[in-house]
């Protein structure tokens, strides 16, 4: 197993920061993975996997302005990086690969 | 009021004071919406419930994230804290049996139990003090060592229920000590 490996609720947190381009930040992770998973996930779980996926590289963060509907607190935002696009595919890859020696056809709606 | 305390306890975890604004700044938008959109009690209750299943994870990062070293601080701060306040709380007990008689003190028994429990509270912050790192962490260990010695060494020496209150209550009380601390460094932001 490498560190580049991901989870299944990595793939799901990086999927979302990936579909969430520039509005990828803490509360809307959060809202767009217990959408996804169909669970309410907590930001203490988002986080620590946030915080995980930058620890191997697969995302950045930075921080923004505060902002007022949050008490003037900013946010953190987050992008997702080379080695994140690729940790994604190689995830869609095993999966696969893993469907078609089940002898199931494979479809990418699922 | 739920995001203060929270604020208060992610320090206590040596959260630093950025995440701990963007995770509460997090918590604040998303209790703003739900308040608008499904009422107040609902937004309330959600963010209790997020507060209570994001500790155990957030703690056992950081823990994890510090490794040995900040298990050994913590546990390392605790015991100076116990041994600090074993030294001061002997010398106040020699100066309470050479002023009063032994009938007075059992009486006034409730008055040397406040005391103890104050030495855990000055105990919980001294220790968090000490070790930098996760003052709620040090002050825990410190008033599990209390405990621990209060088993062992207080064998006949006090009333059963006076054993037995300190027992139940020096951990809460180092705790308090600890909380002091996570919350002075808040206001310190």
């Amino acid at each position: 197993m490498t560190s580049r490996s991901i989870g299944e609720f990595e793939l799901a947190v990086l999927l979302c920061v990936n579909s969430l381009g520039d509005d990828a930040y803490g509360a809307s992770v959060r809202r767009a993975v217990s959408q996804r998973l169909n669970r309410d996930c907590s930001v203490g779980a988002v986080y620590t996997t946030l915080q995980r996926l930058e620890d191997k590289g697969l995302v950045k963060s930075w921080t923004s302005d505060p902002t007022p509907v949050r008490g003037g607190r900013s946010r953190r935002c987050f992008a997702m990086t080379g080695a994140g696009n690729q940790a994604i595919r190689g995830a869609q890859t095993t999966v696969r690969r893993l469907w078609s020696d089940h002898g199931l056809r494979w479809s990418g709606s699922q | 009021m739920i995001p203060r305390v929270f604020d208060v306890v992610l320090a206590g975890l040596s959260v630093d004071s950025e995440t701990r604004e963007v995770i509460i700044g997090d918590l604040v938008e998303e209790q703003a919406e739900f308040a608008a959109t499904l009422g107040q009690s609902f937004a309330n209750r959600w963010l209790i419930s997020q507060v209570l299943r994001s500790l155990p994870l957030l703690t056992h990062q950081r823990l994890r994230a510090g490794g040995p070293p900040v298990m050994m601080k913590a546990v390392g701060a605790g015991l100076v804290a116990l041994l600090t306040m074993l030294v001061v709380s002997s010398a106040s007990a020699a100066v309470f049996f050479a002023a009063f008689s032994e009938e007075a003190l059992v009486r006034f028994a409730i008055f040397a139990f406040a005391i103890d429990l104050g030495y855990g509270v000055i105990g919980g912050y001294l220790a968090a003090r000490l070790a930098r790192v996760a003052p709620l962490v040090s002050s825990l260990s410190c008033g599990i060592l209390a405990v621990v010695f209060t088993v062992v060494a207080s064998g006949g020496a006090v009333p059963e229920w006076y054993a037995l209150a300190l027992q139940i209550l020096l951990i809460p009380a180092a705790m308090t000590g600890g909380w002091l601390r996570a919350r002075r460094l808040v206001t310190q932001r």
